[in-house]
Protein backbone atom coordinates (compact mmCIF):
# COMPACT_ATOMS: atom_id res chain seq x y z
CA UNK A 1 0.00 0.00 0.00
CA UNK A 2 2.81 2.38 0.85
CA UNK A 3 3.97 2.75 -2.69
CA UNK A 4 0.34 3.67 -3.60
CA UNK A 5 0.12 6.47 -1.04
CA UNK A 6 2.08 8.77 -3.26
CA UNK A 7 -0.61 8.37 -5.89
CA UNK A 8 -3.59 9.03 -3.54
CA UNK A 9 -5.64 12.15 -4.32
CA UNK A 10 -8.64 13.75 -2.61
CA UNK A 11 -12.08 13.71 -4.22
CA UNK A 12 -11.83 17.39 -4.88
CA UNK A 13 -8.50 16.96 -6.60
CA UNK A 14 -9.95 14.15 -8.69
CA UNK A 15 -12.98 16.10 -9.79
CA UNK A 16 -10.86 19.12 -10.47
CA UNK A 17 -8.53 17.01 -12.58
CA UNK A 18 -11.38 15.58 -14.60
CA UNK A 19 -12.87 19.04 -15.09
CA UNK A 20 -9.48 20.19 -16.38
CA UNK A 21 -9.48 17.36 -18.90
CA UNK A 22 -13.01 18.25 -20.09
CA UNK A 23 -12.18 21.91 -20.43
CA UNK A 24 -9.15 21.16 -22.57
CA UNK A 25 -11.19 19.46 -25.24
CA UNK A 26 -12.05 22.14 -27.85
CA UNK A 27 -15.14 20.34 -29.11
CA UNK A 28 -16.72 20.46 -25.63
CA UNK A 29 -16.68 24.26 -25.71
CA UNK A 30 -19.39 24.22 -28.34
CA UNK A 31 -21.63 21.20 -28.54
CA UNK A 32 -25.04 20.98 -30.11
CA UNK A 33 -27.32 18.46 -28.50
CA UNK A 34 -30.87 17.56 -29.30
CA UNK A 35 -33.19 15.93 -26.80
CA UNK A 36 -36.31 16.17 -24.73
CA UNK A 37 -36.49 18.36 -21.66
CA UNK A 38 -37.28 16.64 -18.37
CA UNK A 39 -37.08 17.53 -14.68
CA UNK A 40 -37.25 21.18 -15.65
CA UNK A 41 -36.87 23.56 -12.72
CA UNK A 42 -37.15 27.27 -13.08
CA UNK A 43 -35.30 28.52 -10.08
CA UNK A 44 -37.44 31.57 -9.44
CA UNK A 45 -35.10 33.37 -7.08
CA UNK A 46 -31.96 33.06 -9.14
CA UNK A 47 -33.56 32.87 -12.57
CA UNK A 48 -31.43 29.86 -13.51
CA UNK A 49 -32.96 26.89 -15.30
CA UNK A 50 -32.05 23.36 -14.24
CA UNK A 51 -33.13 20.39 -16.33
CA UNK A 52 -32.14 17.19 -18.05
CA UNK A 53 -32.00 16.32 -21.70
CA UNK A 54 -32.96 12.82 -22.60
CA UNK A 55 -33.65 10.50 -25.47
CA UNK A 56 -34.99 6.93 -25.45
CA UNK A 57 -31.88 5.52 -23.86
CA UNK A 58 -29.93 8.18 -21.99
CA UNK A 59 -30.01 11.32 -19.89
CA UNK A 60 -27.64 14.24 -19.39
CA UNK A 61 -27.93 17.07 -16.88
CA UNK A 62 -28.09 20.65 -18.06
CA UNK A 63 -28.12 24.10 -16.58
CA UNK A 64 -28.87 27.46 -18.13
CA UNK A 65 -27.77 30.53 -16.20
CA UNK A 66 -30.07 33.46 -15.82
CA UNK A 67 -28.20 35.75 -18.18
CA UNK A 68 -28.75 33.27 -21.03
CA UNK A 69 -32.15 32.08 -19.85
CA UNK A 70 -33.60 35.59 -19.79
CA UNK A 71 -32.80 35.98 -23.48
CA UNK A 72 -35.04 33.06 -24.43
CA UNK A 73 -38.25 34.19 -26.05
CA UNK A 74 -40.12 31.09 -24.90
CA UNK A 75 -40.41 29.17 -21.68
CA UNK A 76 -38.92 25.65 -21.79
CA UNK A 77 -41.27 22.92 -20.63
CA UNK A 78 -40.97 19.25 -19.81
CA UNK A 79 -41.49 17.06 -22.86
CA UNK A 80 -40.39 19.79 -25.25
CA UNK A 81 -38.02 18.66 -27.98
CA UNK A 82 -35.17 21.11 -28.14
CA UNK A 83 -31.82 21.75 -29.69
CA UNK A 84 -29.28 23.32 -27.35
CA UNK A 85 -25.94 24.97 -27.92
CA UNK A 86 -23.83 24.36 -24.86
CA UNK A 87 -20.47 23.94 -23.25
CA UNK A 88 -19.78 20.55 -21.71
CA UNK A 89 -18.04 20.64 -18.36
CA UNK A 90 -17.87 19.04 -14.95
CA UNK A 91 -19.70 20.08 -11.82
CA UNK A 92 -16.95 19.37 -9.35
CA UNK A 93 -19.06 19.28 -6.20
CA UNK A 94 -21.23 16.42 -7.46
CA UNK A 95 -18.73 14.77 -9.74
CA UNK A 96 -20.98 14.94 -12.70
CA UNK A 97 -20.57 16.35 -16.13
CA UNK A 98 -23.32 18.54 -17.52
CA UNK A 99 -24.31 20.89 -20.30
CA UNK A 100 -23.98 24.62 -19.65
CA UNK A 101 -26.55 25.86 -22.11
CA UNK A 102 -25.95 29.08 -24.04
CA UNK A 103 -28.97 28.99 -26.28
CA UNK A 104 -31.91 26.78 -26.90
CA UNK A 105 -34.35 26.35 -29.76
CA UNK A 106 -37.49 24.33 -29.86
CA UNK A 107 -37.73 21.77 -32.64
CA UNK A 108 -40.55 21.99 -35.11
CA UNK A 109 -41.98 25.43 -34.55
CA UNK A 110 -39.41 28.17 -34.62
CA UNK A 111 -38.49 29.62 -31.27
CA UNK A 112 -40.31 32.86 -31.94
CA UNK A 113 -43.44 31.06 -33.03
CA UNK A 114 -43.36 28.93 -29.94
CA UNK A 115 -42.81 31.93 -27.73
CA UNK A 116 -45.72 33.64 -29.42
CA UNK A 117 -48.04 30.70 -28.86
CA UNK A 118 -46.92 30.35 -25.26
CA UNK A 119 -47.44 33.99 -24.42
CA UNK A 120 -50.74 34.09 -26.23
CA UNK A 121 -51.96 31.09 -24.29
CA UNK A 122 -50.77 32.51 -20.98
CA UNK A 123 -52.34 35.92 -21.43
CA UNK A 124 -55.55 34.46 -22.81
CA UNK A 125 -55.77 32.27 -19.71
CA UNK A 126 -55.44 35.41 -17.61
CA UNK A 127 -58.37 36.90 -19.46
CA UNK A 128 -56.32 39.71 -20.93
CA UNK A 129 -57.89 39.25 -24.36
CA UNK A 130 -61.48 38.84 -23.17
CA UNK A 131 -64.06 40.63 -25.26
CA UNK A 132 -65.63 41.95 -22.07
CA UNK A 133 -62.47 43.92 -21.37
CA UNK A 134 -62.55 45.69 -24.70
CA UNK A 135 -63.47 49.34 -24.60
CA UNK A 136 -65.65 50.88 -27.28
CA UNK A 137 -63.93 53.39 -29.54
CA UNK A 138 -65.11 56.99 -29.31
CA UNK A 139 -67.29 58.03 -32.23
CA UNK A 140 -65.92 61.54 -32.55
CA UNK A 141 -62.44 61.70 -31.04
CA UNK A 142 -61.03 65.17 -30.62
CA UNK A 143 -57.46 64.00 -30.24
CA UNK A 144 -55.92 60.89 -31.77
CA UNK A 145 -52.72 59.63 -30.16
CA UNK A 146 -50.36 57.78 -32.47
CA UNK A 147 -47.50 55.65 -31.23
CA UNK A 148 -45.17 54.67 -34.05
CA UNK A 149 -41.92 55.51 -35.71
CA UNK A 150 -41.77 59.16 -36.85
CA UNK A 151 -40.10 58.11 -40.06
CA UNK A 152 -41.97 54.98 -41.07
CA UNK A 153 -44.63 54.43 -43.69
CA UNK A 154 -47.23 53.95 -40.95
CA UNK A 155 -47.19 57.56 -39.75
CA UNK A 156 -47.47 58.83 -43.32
CA UNK A 157 -50.49 56.67 -44.00
CA UNK A 158 -52.14 57.53 -40.71
CA UNK A 159 -51.60 61.27 -41.16
CA UNK A 160 -53.03 61.13 -44.67
CA UNK A 161 -56.16 59.27 -43.67
CA UNK A 162 -56.80 61.34 -40.56
CA UNK A 163 -56.49 64.66 -42.33
CA UNK A 164 -58.60 63.50 -45.23
CA UNK A 165 -61.39 61.88 -43.24
CA UNK A 166 -61.70 63.96 -40.11
CA UNK A 167 -59.39 66.96 -40.26
CA UNK A 168 -60.91 68.56 -37.16
CA UNK A 169 -59.31 65.93 -34.93
CA UNK A 170 -55.91 66.73 -33.56
CA UNK A 171 -53.15 64.16 -34.01
CA UNK A 172 -50.55 63.65 -31.31
CA UNK A 173 -47.50 61.59 -32.24
CA UNK A 174 -45.38 59.79 -29.68
CA UNK A 175 -42.30 58.89 -31.73
CA UNK A 176 -40.81 55.54 -30.73
CA UNK A 177 -38.53 52.80 -31.94
CA UNK A 178 -40.75 50.05 -33.33
CA UNK A 179 -38.13 47.34 -33.53
CA UNK A 180 -35.00 46.30 -31.70
CA UNK A 181 -34.01 45.96 -28.07
CA UNK A 182 -35.45 49.17 -26.68
CA UNK A 183 -38.68 49.12 -28.67
CA UNK A 184 -41.03 47.39 -26.20
CA UNK A 185 -40.00 49.70 -23.36
CA UNK A 186 -40.50 52.78 -25.55
CA UNK A 187 -43.89 51.57 -26.73
CA UNK A 188 -44.93 50.98 -23.12
CA UNK A 189 -43.69 54.38 -22.02
CA UNK A 190 -45.60 56.13 -24.79
CA UNK A 191 -48.82 54.36 -23.81
CA UNK A 192 -48.29 55.28 -20.18
CA UNK A 193 -47.66 58.88 -21.12
CA UNK A 194 -50.89 59.24 -23.08
CA UNK A 195 -52.80 57.71 -20.19
CA UNK A 196 -51.12 59.76 -17.50
CA UNK A 197 -51.65 63.00 -19.37
CA UNK A 198 -55.05 61.86 -20.62
CA UNK A 199 -54.09 63.76 -23.72
CA UNK A 200 -56.08 61.84 -26.33
CA UNK A 201 -59.37 60.02 -26.84
CA UNK A 202 -58.09 57.05 -28.82
CA UNK A 203 -54.65 55.59 -29.44
CA UNK A 204 -53.25 53.98 -32.58
CA UNK A 205 -50.19 51.87 -31.89
CA UNK A 206 -48.39 50.14 -34.70
CA UNK A 207 -45.93 50.03 -37.52
CA UNK A 208 -45.66 49.06 -41.15
CA UNK A 209 -44.91 45.58 -42.44
CA UNK A 210 -41.74 43.63 -41.77
CA UNK A 211 -40.38 40.21 -40.91
CA UNK A 212 -41.55 38.36 -37.83
CA UNK A 213 -38.37 39.55 -36.10
CA UNK A 214 -39.10 43.14 -37.09
CA UNK A 215 -42.58 42.93 -35.59
CA UNK A 216 -41.33 41.18 -32.48
CA UNK A 217 -41.57 44.19 -30.18
CA UNK A 218 -45.33 43.95 -30.55
CA UNK A 219 -45.25 40.48 -29.05
CA UNK A 220 -43.84 41.74 -25.79
CA UNK A 221 -45.69 40.66 -22.68
CA UNK A 222 -45.12 44.02 -21.02
CA UNK A 223 -46.63 45.83 -23.99
CA UNK A 224 -49.65 43.53 -24.02
CA UNK A 225 -50.25 44.31 -20.36
CA UNK A 226 -49.78 48.02 -20.92
CA UNK A 227 -52.29 47.97 -23.78
CA UNK A 228 -54.81 46.05 -21.71
CA UNK A 229 -54.34 48.48 -18.83
CA UNK A 230 -54.84 51.58 -20.98
CA UNK A 231 -57.92 53.60 -20.00
CA UNK A 232 -57.86 55.16 -23.46
CA UNK A 233 -59.10 52.75 -26.15
CA UNK A 234 -56.25 51.31 -28.21
CA UNK A 235 -56.28 50.31 -31.87
CA UNK A 236 -53.38 48.09 -32.90
CA UNK A 237 -52.05 48.18 -36.42
CA UNK A 238 -49.00 46.03 -36.86
CA UNK A 239 -47.66 45.10 -40.27
CA UNK A 240 -49.98 43.71 -42.86
CA UNK A 241 -53.34 42.03 -42.90
CA UNK A 242 -51.83 38.58 -42.28
CA UNK A 243 -49.60 39.58 -39.38
CA UNK A 244 -50.99 38.89 -35.95
CA UNK A 245 -49.16 40.04 -32.84
CA UNK A 246 -49.88 39.75 -29.13
CA UNK A 247 -50.55 43.49 -29.15
CA UNK A 248 -53.39 42.83 -31.60
CA UNK A 249 -55.07 40.48 -29.16
CA UNK A 250 -54.67 42.84 -26.24
CA UNK A 251 -55.88 45.91 -28.13
CA UNK A 252 -59.51 47.02 -28.06
CA UNK A 253 -59.57 46.83 -31.85
CA UNK A 254 -57.15 45.31 -34.32
CA UNK A 255 -56.70 47.05 -37.60
CA UNK A 256 -55.14 45.07 -40.46
CA UNK A 257 -52.95 48.02 -41.43
CA UNK A 258 -52.04 51.48 -40.10
CA UNK A 259 -54.30 53.07 -42.75
CA UNK A 260 -57.18 50.92 -41.61
CA UNK A 261 -56.46 51.92 -38.02
CA UNK A 262 -56.83 55.58 -38.93
CA UNK A 263 -60.12 54.80 -40.62
CA UNK A 264 -61.34 53.00 -37.54
CA UNK A 265 -60.20 55.82 -35.28
CA UNK A 266 -62.15 58.66 -36.84
CA UNK A 267 -65.44 59.09 -38.69
CA UNK A 268 -65.78 60.69 -42.09
CA UNK A 269 -66.41 64.44 -41.80
CA UNK A 270 -69.13 64.40 -44.45
CA UNK A 271 -70.84 61.51 -42.68
CA UNK A 272 -70.71 63.44 -39.42
CA UNK A 273 -72.35 66.41 -41.07
CA UNK A 274 -75.10 64.47 -42.75
CA UNK A 275 -75.66 62.56 -39.54
CA UNK A 276 -76.15 65.81 -37.67
CA UNK A 277 -78.49 67.13 -40.34
CA UNK A 278 -80.49 63.91 -40.17
CA UNK A 279 -80.74 64.16 -36.39
CA UNK A 280 -81.96 67.70 -36.72
CA UNK A 281 -84.62 66.63 -39.17
CA UNK A 282 -85.63 63.83 -36.88
CA UNK A 283 -85.88 66.24 -33.98
CA UNK A 284 -88.14 68.59 -35.91
CA UNK A 285 -90.24 65.74 -37.23
CA UNK A 286 -90.61 64.30 -33.76
CA UNK A 287 -91.73 67.61 -32.36
CA UNK A 288 -94.04 68.35 -35.24
CA UNK A 289 -95.53 64.91 -34.88
CA UNK A 290 -95.99 65.55 -31.21
CA UNK A 291 -97.70 68.87 -31.91
CA UNK A 292 -99.94 67.24 -34.49
CA UNK A 293 -100.85 64.55 -32.05
CA UNK A 294 -101.66 67.13 -29.41
CA UNK A 295 -103.81 69.06 -31.84
CA UNK A 296 -105.76 65.96 -32.77
CA UNK A 297 -106.20 65.10 -29.13
CA UNK A 298 -107.48 68.58 -28.43
CA UNK A 299 -109.86 68.43 -31.38
CA UNK A 300 -111.18 65.10 -30.25
CA UNK A 301 -111.62 66.41 -26.78
CA UNK A 302 -113.48 69.48 -27.92
CA UNK A 303 -115.92 67.43 -29.96
CA UNK A 304 -116.61 64.97 -27.19
CA UNK A 305 -120.42 64.79 -26.48
CA UNK A 306 -119.95 65.36 -22.80
CA UNK A 307 -118.15 68.59 -23.53
CA UNK A 308 -120.78 69.58 -26.07
CA UNK A 309 -123.60 68.81 -23.60
CA UNK A 310 -121.80 70.72 -20.97
CA UNK A 311 -122.90 73.87 -22.70
CA UNK A 312 -126.56 72.86 -22.44
CA UNK A 313 -126.12 71.79 -18.90
CA UNK A 314 -124.63 75.14 -18.13
CA UNK A 315 -127.42 76.99 -19.91
CA UNK A 316 -129.96 74.98 -18.01
CA UNK A 317 -128.31 75.82 -14.80
CA UNK A 318 -128.19 79.42 -15.73
CA UNK A 319 -131.93 79.38 -16.46
CA UNK A 320 -132.71 77.66 -13.24
CA UNK A 321 -130.72 80.20 -11.37
CA UNK A 322 -132.63 82.99 -13.10
CA UNK A 323 -136.05 81.43 -12.35
CA UNK A 324 -135.17 80.81 -8.77
CA UNK A 325 -134.09 84.42 -8.51
CA UNK A 326 -137.39 85.63 -9.87
CA UNK A 327 -139.32 83.40 -7.56
CA UNK A 328 -137.38 84.59 -4.57
CA UNK A 329 -138.08 88.17 -5.49
CA UNK A 330 -141.77 87.44 -5.88
CA UNK A 331 -142.00 85.70 -2.56
CA UNK A 332 -140.17 88.52 -0.96
CA UNK A 333 -142.47 91.21 -2.32
CA UNK A 334 -145.59 89.24 -1.30
CA UNK A 335 -144.20 89.03 2.21
CA UNK A 336 -143.48 92.72 2.12
CA UNK A 337 -147.00 93.59 1.02
CA UNK A 338 -148.51 91.49 3.78
CA UNK A 339 -146.39 93.26 6.33
CA UNK A 340 -147.39 96.60 4.95
CA UNK A 341 -151.15 95.70 5.19
CA UNK A 342 -150.70 94.57 8.76
CA UNK A 343 -149.00 97.81 9.60
CA UNK A 344 -151.80 99.80 8.03
CA UNK A 345 -154.55 98.07 10.01
CA UNK A 346 -152.57 98.52 13.21
CA UNK A 347 -152.17 102.20 12.46
CA UNK A 348 -155.94 102.49 11.78
CA UNK A 349 -156.72 100.81 15.11
CA UNK A 350 -154.35 103.09 16.88
CA UNK A 351 -155.96 106.11 15.34
CA UNK A 352 -159.44 104.96 16.35
CA UNK A 353 -158.32 104.87 19.95
CA UNK A 354 -156.77 108.32 19.91
CA UNK A 355 -158.48 110.83 22.41
CA UNK A 356 -158.38 113.50 19.77
CA UNK A 357 -160.58 111.26 17.67
CA UNK A 358 -163.15 111.08 20.55
CA UNK A 359 -163.10 114.83 21.00
CA UNK A 360 -163.68 115.23 17.29
CA UNK A 361 -167.00 113.51 17.74
CA UNK A 362 -168.10 116.38 20.08
CA UNK A 363 -166.97 115.07 23.45
CA UNK A 364 -164.91 117.32 25.79
CA UNK A 365 -162.46 116.59 28.55
CA UNK A 366 -162.87 118.44 31.85
CA UNK A 367 -159.83 119.01 33.98
CA UNK A 368 -159.57 120.54 37.46
CA UNK A 369 -156.20 121.83 38.45
CA UNK A 370 -154.68 119.79 35.54
CA UNK A 371 -156.36 116.52 36.50
CA UNK A 372 -159.06 114.90 34.40
CA UNK A 373 -162.44 114.91 36.05
CA UNK A 374 -164.26 111.55 35.79
CA UNK A 375 -167.05 112.18 38.38
CA UNK A 376 -169.14 115.11 39.54
CA UNK A 377 -168.12 114.18 43.04
CA UNK A 378 -164.70 115.56 42.30
CA UNK A 379 -166.25 119.01 41.89
CA UNK A 380 -167.66 121.66 44.27
CA UNK A 381 -169.70 124.65 43.38
CA UNK A 382 -167.55 127.61 42.51
CA UNK A 383 -164.64 125.46 41.27
CA UNK A 384 -162.83 126.67 38.19
CA UNK A 385 -162.45 123.97 35.53
CA UNK A 386 -160.71 123.72 32.20
CA UNK A 387 -162.68 122.31 29.25
CA UNK A 388 -160.72 120.84 26.46
CA UNK A 389 -162.51 120.66 23.09
CA UNK A 390 -161.48 119.07 19.89
CA UNK A 391 -160.42 122.49 18.85
CA UNK A 392 -159.41 124.95 21.57
CA UNK A 393 -160.36 125.11 25.26
CA UNK A 394 -162.26 127.28 27.74
CA UNK A 395 -162.28 128.11 31.43
CA UNK A 396 -165.61 127.74 33.31
CA UNK A 397 -167.09 127.90 36.80
CA UNK A 398 -169.21 125.17 38.37
CA UNK A 399 -172.49 126.76 39.24
CA UNK A 400 -174.48 123.71 40.28
CA UNK A 401 -173.72 120.08 41.16
CA UNK A 402 -176.30 117.33 40.59
CA UNK B 1 -76.39 73.89 -21.32
CA UNK B 2 -73.22 72.89 -19.58
CA UNK B 3 -70.05 74.36 -20.94
CA UNK B 4 -67.52 72.29 -22.83
CA UNK B 5 -69.53 69.32 -23.98
CA UNK B 6 -67.54 67.17 -26.33
CA UNK B 7 -69.11 66.56 -29.71
CA UNK B 8 -69.66 62.99 -28.63
CA UNK B 9 -71.50 64.01 -25.47
CA UNK B 10 -73.61 66.59 -27.30
CA UNK B 11 -74.51 64.13 -30.05
CA UNK B 12 -75.44 61.49 -27.51
CA UNK B 13 -77.62 63.96 -25.63
CA UNK B 14 -79.25 64.98 -28.90
CA UNK B 15 -80.02 61.37 -29.77
CA UNK B 16 -81.51 60.77 -26.35
CA UNK B 17 -83.58 63.92 -26.60
CA UNK B 18 -85.00 62.89 -29.97
CA UNK B 19 -85.77 59.42 -28.63
CA UNK B 20 -87.59 60.92 -25.66
CA UNK B 21 -89.47 63.29 -27.89
CA UNK B 22 -90.54 60.43 -30.11
CA UNK B 23 -92.08 58.77 -27.11
CA UNK B 24 -95.62 60.14 -27.14
CA UNK B 25 -96.05 59.47 -23.43
CA UNK B 26 -94.17 62.59 -22.48
CA UNK B 27 -96.52 65.43 -21.72
CA UNK B 28 -96.67 68.46 -23.96
CA UNK B 29 -94.81 70.85 -21.69
CA UNK B 30 -92.01 68.36 -21.39
CA UNK B 31 -92.10 67.76 -25.15
CA UNK B 32 -91.59 71.43 -25.80
CA UNK B 33 -88.79 71.54 -23.30
CA UNK B 34 -87.18 68.57 -25.06
CA UNK B 35 -87.55 70.21 -28.42
CA UNK B 36 -85.88 73.38 -27.24
CA UNK B 37 -83.10 71.33 -25.67
CA UNK B 38 -82.70 69.38 -28.92
CA UNK B 39 -82.50 72.55 -30.98
CA UNK B 40 -79.86 73.93 -28.65
CA UNK B 41 -77.86 70.70 -28.82
CA UNK B 42 -78.05 70.55 -32.61
CA UNK B 43 -76.86 74.13 -32.75
CA UNK B 44 -74.06 73.30 -30.37
CA UNK B 45 -72.94 70.42 -32.62
CA UNK B 46 -73.17 72.60 -35.70
CA UNK B 47 -71.18 75.37 -34.03
CA UNK B 48 -68.64 72.86 -32.84
CA UNK B 49 -67.96 71.59 -36.35
CA UNK B 50 -67.93 75.07 -37.86
CA UNK B 51 -65.60 76.36 -35.20
CA UNK B 52 -63.18 73.49 -35.65
CA UNK B 53 -63.26 73.88 -39.42
CA UNK B 54 -62.72 77.59 -39.12
CA UNK B 55 -59.67 77.21 -36.91
CA UNK B 56 -58.44 74.58 -39.33
CA UNK B 57 -58.67 77.01 -42.23
CA UNK B 58 -56.94 79.69 -40.21
CA UNK B 59 -54.07 77.35 -39.53
CA UNK B 60 -53.57 76.57 -43.18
Amino acid sequence: MEEFEKLVVTVSQLNNYVKGLFDQIPVFKNVYVSGEISNFTNHMKSGHYYFSLKDEAAVVKAVMWRSQASRLKFMPENGMQVLVKARLSVYERDGIYQLYVDDMQPKGLGGLNLAFEQLKKKLAAEGLFDETRKKPLPRYPERVGVITSPTGAAIRDITNILSRRYPIAEMLLEPVLVQGEGAPAQLCRALKKFNEENSCDVIIIGRGGGSIEDLWAFNSEALAREIAASRIPVISAVGHETDFTIADFAADRRAPTPSAAAELAVPNMSDVKSELAAKRKQLNAAFQGRLQLERIKLQQFKSKPCLQNMRYVLDEHRMRVATLGDKAQQLYSVRLQAQRAKLQSAAAKLEALSPLKVLSRGYSVVKKEGKTVYSAAQLSEGDTIDIQFSEGSAKASVTEKR
Amino acid sequence: MEEKLTYEQAMKALEETVAQLENSNTDMDKAFELYEKGVALAKYCEDYLSEKEKSLEENQ
